[in-house]
């Protein structure tokens, strides 16, 4: 009996800064230590923070950005049935680009509202995975390739993460992971790596050479006992720095050894730093607040380019999505608005982004109280380099059997997360010549060496 | 030690085979090359306690294991899954992957022998949440001289059959037992009545009103009067604590508990933490099914109200077409993806079946999705009853049909074929569900993926196709040995095939570097606690336990989703990922938990369950250490204890000098010295790496 090749994964592989192996990944290597002044041995100039906040489970998010204009939102009412949001509850907003500009936002989102008016935050309509552009015709035809496990969570997820989703799993790992990877030295002097989580493991921030540092809402936690009795500390010194021939063992004593040290440096670094403002003690907001604790101790860590994670779950509502959608949105609201003070306070308003990411937009109709997994959906981005104001994207007719609609108001997207992400990546200082490592479907929608701010939506990065 | 020995280059065809020899018995390689595919003679077998493996590699440098051999047969490994035959006497492995050279070698190592004790604590960490003395003492077979690990292991099934026949605690039983005096026998099962001679020790919910113990009792027991006191919502995870410390099925606590992470219901989302008899009327599915029948378990969790509401079908109505209504489709998707048949289409090994192109095969489309969204309608709430606890309606018993809300057109199968339509009654609509659910767990898929769950949750991480096939088999049977229901899904016979497989019992085995797992974060704490016969000073002997999740990210009834507090495919980057296998469990072994699980058990060790462990800041559960000070003034007889009670006999002499080192500072001329010493043994051992991995 004889068997055919087994499917693996690394059948798959991603293009990685790290694993130098061809002249085209050296050459690339190299261009990034240039542009990096790695030559000089310092780190990359000046201080950039990305912060990802992740609405786990699928946000609702055509109840958060919202038509106003007549006609449009007759049809959106119509076809969001049962979950439609009253038109007057509804903050109006104004865009440009699109083909009304009168908008709503969800009434909980007050300090959204504000920052979009001063011009620090926009929105990116229907945005989704893809891996080539794909109109209606093409996906119904099947005439182009589509993301594996489609309106599946654990699938979705992790599309967003690794913008490879082509691909079940994590094998091809995060994007920002593989930032971290390829400007690894853009900390030279950093105490932890580029990545810090504040809700622990995630595959956005592994690479193939990095992880997250992880740290919880009261920072580093520090194993207790050790660094008061020298009998003590060998026996876990011995214990942490053994060689473990089982893969498991030594996998878990390298990890530990690391968290033991380094807890012991980001303690220090940030037992100092008082926040101004006082944050809501939710869970978003005592994140956001941990986050800001970092990026105030950013000069004593060493730090010049950070990447954040924060999810907040919650968001899969098949059931009771009115209710408990505008709870949650008042959650995000309010720890972003004392976030966004406190990065006032530190000078840090024009050196921080903050953007969200979900699994999927939801289906437009309704089962009753909630809605289904869909695809494409409405993000924001908050921060001073964003060019706010404005919806971008294609802000898509909300019709059932409408021309995105792939069955049940499930939408296509329009606009592909490559191009979101790419916006992030090119001004956090990811040299266009780059950005298809980062993101290794980039070039099927944009040409990322010509335009490596395919949407416009945030300032170049100045910073060479 | 182990050393790996290495014989000459042997060159053969395309292929430079490499063997290796051990006192002599032959390792050679005989390999033939035929339509691109490597055809290799394995050497026969491995005489018993020694472990083989054949490797491969492209450059003679970077060699990776594809196959092994620890006494039974050739088999293929992950993350290859090459197949081994047998021809006549030969065993045979093709390799179809290799495009052009590729180098094979085969390695040899001698085995490893634990004693019988050590023996046995390592079967009750996979088997229960941890060793006990107890258990030890009286485990089938321990004292005896010889034979106590050999195939078919018949003593560890005697522990087994025993551990059956245990009086089951029963979560439900346990909280009506002590909390409402209006509780009655209700003839349902686990339904019993409050008992008057207990008391009030529990909190519970009676319509929107709360009750709690009183406090006198507390102050009467001479304890401080909060030693009783606890929020509505800690009532569910105290009775679990109960049953994991003190339960004489421990066994079945264990399997319920990783029954449990698959047919996952989260507190997160919920708006009615503080309901306690909905949701362990939902956990004692699990244990009332542990060694029951798994269609049982598949059918209890979907007509539970407490999964269909966390799953949001509960009230899912037909497609209303004038109001643009549509089913909802998250339980059709999750009790596929998750519950029964997984993404991909598996062979009985669990290795994925693939199409004419060499591609994996999804199970389900999402077409599939909204076809089985109209089976999941028309399930509500049961009525309202009394002697049960109520809060926003009936969450206890199993779901009812209303006729008008269900879809009754007919269906189509994975299969191609149809149901129905089945007649519009309220027997046609919970027929309609039944059938589904009978052709899901008839589905091809259930038996190896379930199988590879359970396997994950209880003895190693990577599972051998082999291993997978077997117990999948036990499964369809419904029988292990000959023994058993003969139904397909019998639970007992899949437990015996999982815990009684070579796999999982030899010894040898610790020669592969990839076998074992890291151990769940609850489960290690949960440990310490039973090896060191945690005492109850607490008013009620409770065990309060609480939000451990805060802690180590693991808490019972505290997933953060239906995704349970893991994925089976977790890798993290290094060495696992390198070898391309899974190890789920380091998904929440982070800088913060990893280290604040150690903490943890330093409080348990140093003060019991307190502080951020528990809910006082005085130890309302105390570690009784009296045994293990005894032997304090002796550091190896303590060590040696240590090492079957916690280690399994796997601790490392490098590991055991740094230990005795650490703790002979403190000598032992007084009682205080010899329980520094064993505290601090403890918690170092609580650090080890052969402590929080089993292999």
């Amino acid at each position: 009996m004889k068997k055919s090749r087994q499917f693996s994964r690394r059948e798959f592989i991603v293009r990685n800064c790290a694993a130098v192996g061809t002249a085209s990944l050296f050459s690339s290597l190299l261009s990034l230590r240039l542009t990096a002044g790695a030559v000089s041995g310092s780190s990359l100039p000046g201080y950039k923070a990305l912060v990802c906040l992740f609405l786990a489970g699928g946000n609702d998010s055509f109840n958060m950005l919202v038509p106003r204009q007549l006609a449009a939102y007759d049809e959106y009412k119509r076809t969001r049935s049962t979950l439609a949001l009253p038109v007057d509850n509804l903050l109006p907003l104004e865009s440009a680009g699109q083909p009304y500009s009168e908008f709503g936002l969800h009434p909980s989102l007050t300090a959204l509202k504000s920052l979009y008016d001063q011009g620090n935050a926009a929105f990116l309509s229907n945005v989704g995975t893809l891996i080539e552009p794909t109109t209606l015709q093409q996906y119904k035809n099947k005439e182009t390739k589509r993301p594996v496990g489609l309106f599946s969570h654990s699938d979705e997820q992790v599309h967003w993460q690794t913008m490879v989703p082509q691909v079940r799993g994590a094998g091809p790992k995060g994007w920002a992971g593989r930032m971290a990877d390829c400007m690894h030295q853009a900390n030279e002097t950093g105490t932890i790596g580029m990545n810090v989580s504040l809700s622990g493991t995630n595959v956005l921030q592994t690479g193939r050479d990095t992880v997250p540092y992880i740290t919880g809402t009261n920072g580093a936690v520090q194993l207790k006992g050790y660094g008061f009795d020298p009998a003590l500390d060998m026996a876990v010194d011995t214990a942490l720095s053994n060689h473990y021939r089982n893969l498991y063992q030594k996998t878990l004593a390298q990890n530990n050894r690391k968290s033991v040290d380094t807890a012991i440096a980001f303690t220090e670094a940030t037992s100092d730093v008082q926040l101004t403002e006082t944050f809501p003690s939710t869970y978003t907001g005592s994140r956001l607040a941990a986050i800001a604790r970092v990026l105030g101790a950013r000069g004593t860590l060493g730090m010049n380019r950070q990447i954040f994670f924060l999810k907040k779950g919650g968001w899969d509502h098949h059931k009771e999505v009115l209710i408990k959608q505008s709870d949650m949105f008042t959650e995000l609201n309010d720890a972003i608005e004392s976030f966004w003070k406190e990065l006032g306070h530190m000078g840090l308003q024009d050196d921080v982004v903050l953007f969200t990411a979900s699994d999927f937009g939801r289906t437009l109709t309704s089962n009753g109280l909630g809605s289904d997994h869909a695809w494409g959906g409405n993000h924001f981005v908050i921060g001073g380099p964003v060019r706010g104001g404005k919806i971008y994207g294609q802000y898509p007719v909300l019709k059932s059997g409408g021309p995105n609609d792939v069955g049940r108001g499930r939408l296509l997207p329009t606009t592909s997360v490559d191009a979101y992400g790419a916006e992030m990546a090119s001004w956090f200082g990811v040299p266009s010549s780059e950005l298809t490592t980062v993101f290794p479907n980039a070039a099927n929608f944009f040409d990322p060496v010509s335009t490596p701010h395919p949407l416009g939506m945030l300032e170049p990065n100045l910073l060479i | 030690m182990i050393t790996r020995k290495l014989a000459p280059l042997l060159v053969v065809g395309s292929c430079v085979l490499v063997s290796a020899s051990l006192l002599g018995a032959p390792n050679e390689l005989v390999s033939t090359v035929e339509e691109g595919a490597v055809r290799l003679e394995l050497p026969a077998s491995a005489s018993e306690g020694t472990y083989r493996q054949l490797e491969w590699s492209d450059n003679l440098v970077d060699w990776e294991p594809v196959a092994r051999d620890y006494g039974f047969a050739w088999e293929g490994t992950y993350p290859h899954a090459l197949q081994v035959w047998s021809e006549g006497e030969t065993e045979v492995l093709e390799d179809t992957t290799a495009e052009g050279a590729r180098y094979y070698r085969v390695v040899e190592m001698p085995g490893y022998q634990l004693e019988n004790m050590a023996a046995a604590a390592r079967f009750l960490q996979q088997s229960t949440f941890g060793p006990t003395r107890e258990l030890l003492t009286y485990f089938p077979g321990v004292h005896l001289q010889n034979g106590f690990n050999e195939a078919p292991y018949p003593f560890f099934e005697e522990w087994i059959d025993e551990q059956v026949a245990k009086p089951v605690f029963s979560l439900r039983r346990f909280w009506r037992e002590r909390s409402d005096p209006n509780f009655l026998n209700g003839g349902r099962v686990n339904e019993v009545g409050y008992k008057a001679a207990y008391g009030t020790q529990l909190a519970y919910n009676r319509g929107q009103d709360r009750f709690y113990p009183d406090k006198q009792d507390a102050i009467d027991a001479g304890r401080p009067s909060n030693d009783v006191s606890f929020g509505i919502n800690e009532t569910k995870q105290i009775v679990w604590y109960q049953g994991a410390v003190t339960g004489e099925d421990a066994l079945r606590q264990r399997l319920a508990w990783a029954l449990n992470q698959i047919f996952v219901v989260g507190e997160s989302g919920s708006n009615q933490l503080r309901a306690v008899e909905r949701y362990i009327s939902f956990y004692d599915i699990f244990i009332n099914n542990a060694f029951g029948n798994f269609r049982d378990i598949l059918g209890e969790v979907t007509w539970h109200p407490n999964m269909g509401y966390y799953l949001t079908y509960v009230d899912n109505r037909v497609e209303n077409p004038i109001a643009g209504i549509f089913p909802d489709e998250n339980y059709a998707r999750e009790v596929m993806q998750l519950f029964t048949i997984g993404l991909w289409e598996l062979n009985q090994d669990g290795t994925h079946k693939l199409d004419v192109n060499g591609e994996s095969i999804p199970t389900y489309s999402n077409e599939d999705i909204t076809e089985f969204a109209k089976v999941f309608t028309g399930m509500r709430k049961a009525y309202r009853r009394s002697n049960i606890e109520i809060i926003g309606g009936n969450y206890v018993d199993p779901m009812r049909i209303q006729v008008s809300w269900h879809d009754y057109t007919q269906k189509t199968l994975l299969d191609g074929t149809t149901m129905g339509p089945f007649p519009q009654t309220q027997q046609g609509a919970k027929d309609e569900i039944n059938a589904l659910l009978d052709h899901l767990f008839n589905h091809p898929n259930t038996a190896p993926f379930i199988s590879r769950l359970l396997i994950q949750r209880l003895t190693v991480s990577n599972p051998s196709p082999n291993y997978i096939h077997d117990v999948a088999q036990a499964f369809i049977d419904g029988k292990f040995n000959g023994k058993g229901t003969g139904r397909r899904g019998d639970m007992l016979a899949v437990t015996k095939a999982i815990l009684l497989h070579p796999e999982a019992r030899e010894t040898t085995l610790a020669s592969d570097d990839a076998h074992g797992k890291l151990r769940e974060p609850l489960v290690r704490l949960m440990h310490v606690a039973r090896a060191f016969d945690i005492a109850s000073p607490q008013t009620y002997g409770l065990f309060p336990f609480d939000q451990l999740q805060l802690v180590f990210s693991q808490s019972p009834f505290d997933s953060p989703s239906v995704f349970n507090f893991y994925l089976p495919e977790y890798q993290p980057i290094g060495d696992i990922l390198d070898r391309d296998i899974y190890a789920p469990e380091f998904e929440i072994s982070t800088d913060v938990t990893s280290i604040s699980l150690a903490n943890a058990i330093y409080r348990l060790v140093y003060e019991g369950i307190a502080d951020e462990i528990g809910r006082r800041s005085y130890s309302q559960g105390t570690l009784d250490l009296t045994y293990q000070i005894a032997l304090a003034d002796d550091i190896d007889a303590l060590i040696d204890h240590l090492d079957v009670m916690m280690t399994a006999g796997r601790l490392t002499d490098e590991n055991r000098a740094a230990i005795a080192a650490a703790v002979e500072v403190f000598g032992s001329n007084s009682y205080a010295a010899r329980l520094a010493r064993v505290r601090r043994a403890v918690y170092l051992f609580a650090l080890l790496p052969e402590f929080n991995v089993i292999y």
